[in-house]
């Protein structure tokens, strides 16, 4: 026990459950919380409670949503026979912010890692399937993170889609857009350089 | 590339030490166990982020502290000046790296910008030990050298233990898993068919440096051999496609017997090097003092191959190695080190340098005493 007040070892405990808080932060964090007004404590703790309650998956595109289906998905203007599918709720988040997909997502929940105990049974990979097999599906858009995780899971998908006769197509890999070129890290520039089109 | 200064806190029995090197030789005299490798560990840790003896971020520590800090002044062959920084916390098991006190990003960015080449008595197992020592002497360089090398690298370690991974569960589970490690089986060819690749090329230059310098050591008339055996290769030609087709075939050839042992049996992971002497295995055949030649004639190599290719003269590190060398070899080594730039040797007696060796401007000797370094000539000063 490192503080005299239990209630704030556990707290601190359970801050240092979350992702990227080390104990340090934990302790701070802790700390702070006790210094803030009650009913601020009494809002932060209603909205922890209030996430849980309200958001579930997308029963269309296991998205994180408070309605069911998602925005995403009950939204008309939205081209029903693109699907991007990527790994995490943020991806779509991230896709979303450019305002320039219209298409709709397919959230698989991570990626293939044996060493983690995933594998495609773990992922919404049933339901990508089943949702191809109901609907007007045109092309499917893989944009999986880059790693070899990433990879695998895009190497796989695209055995498993290309039978089903439809456009499968995987987002390129290469330079940030509005970088000097004498910036880009060698492997990124190298994979630029192997994914080259004609002019 | 030279080390200016260095400011070690915490690090193994270095409580706090500061030191300002020479240009040239720093020679590190001191008893076994006052801290003369741990000083060297920590000049490891500026250039690579890491021990070179593969010791852990905690294990170097100092015991009963959560953190410890290496900083100093590096300046490359242009002149060009880099202060670099490396901090560890135990607690929160977080390592920070600064370049210019500006946090890097990635590890892997800072390796080959601070060239290093190490001879310590663990070197000794590039000649005598086995396949994997020759590896990791590949890799080593080659990674310093080559960014790209050393991501393939480490993308392909990852991909091999997913992949192990799939074949061991299905041999647990008695199960199919063709489907499971085809996407596996695709990155493990194309990552390792780039290794391959890239060891093909880097041994061929190679093979004239070192047959070069074993020469001024030994003199003429023993030959030195390295050759590449590649678990996979292409039949004819190391041309990228060549290998990828004879490592796809590989796979397929052994599929059997990968899935009753249950682990990767193909690609670069069993590379070996074979080395000889006259047409003879040096692991079989070699004397002590072949053995040793080698092994120097191996670190001048690969000191010339990494100022070629970073334009930058690696900074040298010798480890307690004179006990090792008999008086010849050791006035070579000790010649060159004299011609090559930043060299840091480390001994227990001082006399492996000859009396004529100029301690003047450019040559500096440090007294290492309890994790304390004290340069030599301040000493008599203060006495």
């Amino acid at each position: 026990m490192i503080f005299t007040a239990e209630s704030i070892e556990q707290l601190s405990e359970q801050f240092s459950q979350l992702p990227g808080i080390g104990r340090k932060t934990a302790h701070r964090l802790a700390l702070y919380v006790v210094k803030m007004q009650r009913e601020e404590v009494v809002s932060l703790a209603r909205a922890l409670v209030n996430v849980k309650d309200r958001v579930r998956y997308c029963t269309v595109c296991s998205n994180i949503t408070e309605a069911d289906p998602c925005p995403i998905c009950s939204n008309t203007k939205r081209d029903k026979t693109v699907v991007c599918v990527v790994e995490e709720p943020t991806d779509v988040l991230a896709l979303e912010r450019t305002n320039e997909f219209a298409g709709v997502y397919h959230v698989l929940g991570g990626a293939l890692s044996p060493l983690d105990g995933v594998g495609p049974e773990d992922l919404r990979i049933k339901e990508l399937l089943q949702r191809l097999s109901d609907s007007t599906v045109e092309e499917i858009i893989l944009a999986l993170n880059s790693d070899v995780e990433g990879e695998a899971t895009t190497l796989y998908l695209s055995k498993l889609l290309k039978p089903l006769c439809m456009k499968v197509t995987r987002i390129a890999r290469g330079l940030p857009v509005g970088t000097d070129l004498e910036f880009a890290d060698e492997a990124t520039l190298s994979r630029a350089l192997e994914g080259r089109i004609a002019v | 590339m030279k080390i200016r200064d260095i400011h070690v806190r915490k690090f193994r029995n270095h409580t706090q030490t500061d030191a300002v090197f020479s240009e040239g030789v720093n020679a590190l005299l001191g008893q076994n166990g006052e801290g003369k490798t741990n000083l060297l560990e920590a000049i490891s840790y500026l250039c690579l982020t890491k021990s070179f003896f593969g010791s852990t971020d905690g294990v170097v520590l100092q015991v009963g502290e959560n953190r410890f800090e290496v900083s100093g002044e590096l300046e490359g062959d242009t002149g060009i000046r880099y202060h670099v920084a490396v901090a560890y916390e135990h607690a929160e098991k977080t390592k920070e790296f600064f370049i210019n006190r500006t946090r890097v990003e990635k590890f892997s960015d800072v390796v080959g910008q601070f060239p290093v080449v190490v001879l310590s008595p663990e070197s000794g197992a590039i000649t005598t030990g086995g396949p994997a020592d020759r590896r990791r002497f590949l890799d080593f360089v080659i990674s310093q050298s080559s960014k790209v090398y050393l991501e393939d690298l480490l993308e392909y370690r990852r991909v091999l233990r997913q992949r192990n991974k799939v074949l061991f569960d299905s041999k647990v589970s008695r199960t199919d898993a063709t489907d499971l490690l085809e996407p596996w089986n695709e990155e493990l060819v194309d990552r390792g068919t780039r290794i391959v690749h890239r060891r093909h090329a880097f041994l061929e230059e190679l093979q004239p440096l070192v047959t070069e310098s074993y020469a001024s050591i030994a003199g003429g008339t023993e030959r030195p051999m390295m050759t590449y055996e590649p678990s996979v290769d292409g039949k004819e030609s190391t041309s990228e496609e060549a290998i990828k087709q004879g490592f796809l075939s590989e796979l397929k050839r052994k599929a059997g017997e990968e899935k009753r042992f249950g682990i990767t049996l193909v690609g670069p992971h069993r590379d070996e090097v074979t080395l000889e002497i006259n047409n003879l295995g040096v692991r079989s055949h070699a004397s002590q003092g072949q053995h040793k030649t080698l092994l120097i004639a191996l670190k001048v190599a690969e000191f010339l191959y990494l100022q070629n290719k970073r334009n930058e003269k690696p900074i040298l590190l010798l480890d307690d190695i004179f006990t090792e060398l008999d008086a010849h070899r050791a006035k070579r080594l000790l010649a060159l080190t004299n011609s090559v730039g930043q060299s840091f040797i480390s001994t227990t007696s001082d006399s492996v340098f000859p009396t004529e060796f100029n301690w003047a401007n450019a040559n500096k000797r440090f007294v290492v005493h309890r994790g304390t370094v004290e340069h030599e000539g301040a000493r008599v000063l203060a006495n």
